[in-house]
């Protein structure tokens, strides 16, 4: 169970990215954010905003259109 | 792994600082420091929006109430670098943009500057255009000259120019 959930549906490079960053800025390290995106870019872009900032993508599942990470700040 | 971004933005095409302004909010949003340096038409992106720029002398005159008509200020209004079509490209773009999900410039300077993105602008390129430090946002945190750029620049582990 995620301690957040930030819904991007319809949003487009690089506002995911970008809300994301700003969500975590107010979540504690171990906490875990759930992402909606309907951006396919999100395959790509996610895992490496996460290896670049260090947090950790622990698991992803795809519904058809829809894209879910989650993601636990490092 | 480097952290730091300088960005010199000399254009005020739509498209161009679109680009520009997505690759600086990403970085900002991975952890980078990131400056962007507006110089040459670039100041238009920062101009306070009913800034009228001033001449001194006829000939000044007329080349500032040029720019004056041919630049609407504001950062919502920008041309595109082709098929701008006198703005109606520009404006068709704006509106297909907002259709499909991507941002508008406006809205990507508030994320830039809720990122902590900084702004510095050159001085030269105001001085032709005949604007004032009071002419451009309050973000913009200093007018410099090409040597503060080469300090931050130096210091970046990214530098871009659009």
């Amino acid at each position: 169970m995620a301690d957040a959930v930030l819904d991007c549906r319809g949003m487009r490079c690089p506002r995911p990215i970008v809300e994301m960053a700003k969500k975590m800025r107010v979540m504690d390290s171990g906490q875990f954010l759930e992402l909606w995106v309907t951006d396919k870019v999100a395959l790509h872009d996610v895992p490496a905003w996460c290896k670049k900032t260090g947090n950790i993508l622990s698991s992803q599942e795809q519904e058809e259109e829809q894209l879910k990470f989650f993601v636990k700040k490092a | 792994m480097g952290n730091k971004m300088s960005l010199v933005l000399s254009t005020d095409h739509l498209d161009k600082v679109c680009a520009a302004l997505t690759i600086t909010n990403a970085a900002a949003a991975s952890g980078m420091e990131v400056s962007i340096l507006f110089t040459c038409w670039g100041i238009n992106v920062v101009k306070r929006k009913g800034a009228r720029p001033r001449g001194e002398g006829f000939l000044d005159r007329v080349v500032t109430a040029e720019m004056n008509i041919l630049y609407p200020s504001g950062s919502d209004r920008l041309p595109l670098s082709r098929f701008n079509f006198l703005g109606l490209g520009s404006w068709l773009m704006r509106r297909r943009m907002k259709a499909k999900g991507i941002q508008s410039i406006p809205e990507m300077l508030a994320d830039a500057t809720d990122l902590g993105v900084r702004y510095i602008a050159c001085d030269n390129p105001m001085t032709i255009m005949g604007l004032r430090r009071e002419d451009l946002i309050d973000e913009v945190e200093a007018v410099v000259g090409a040597a503060s750029y080469i300090k931050e620049a130096s210091d970046a582990d990214i530098t871009l120019f659009v």
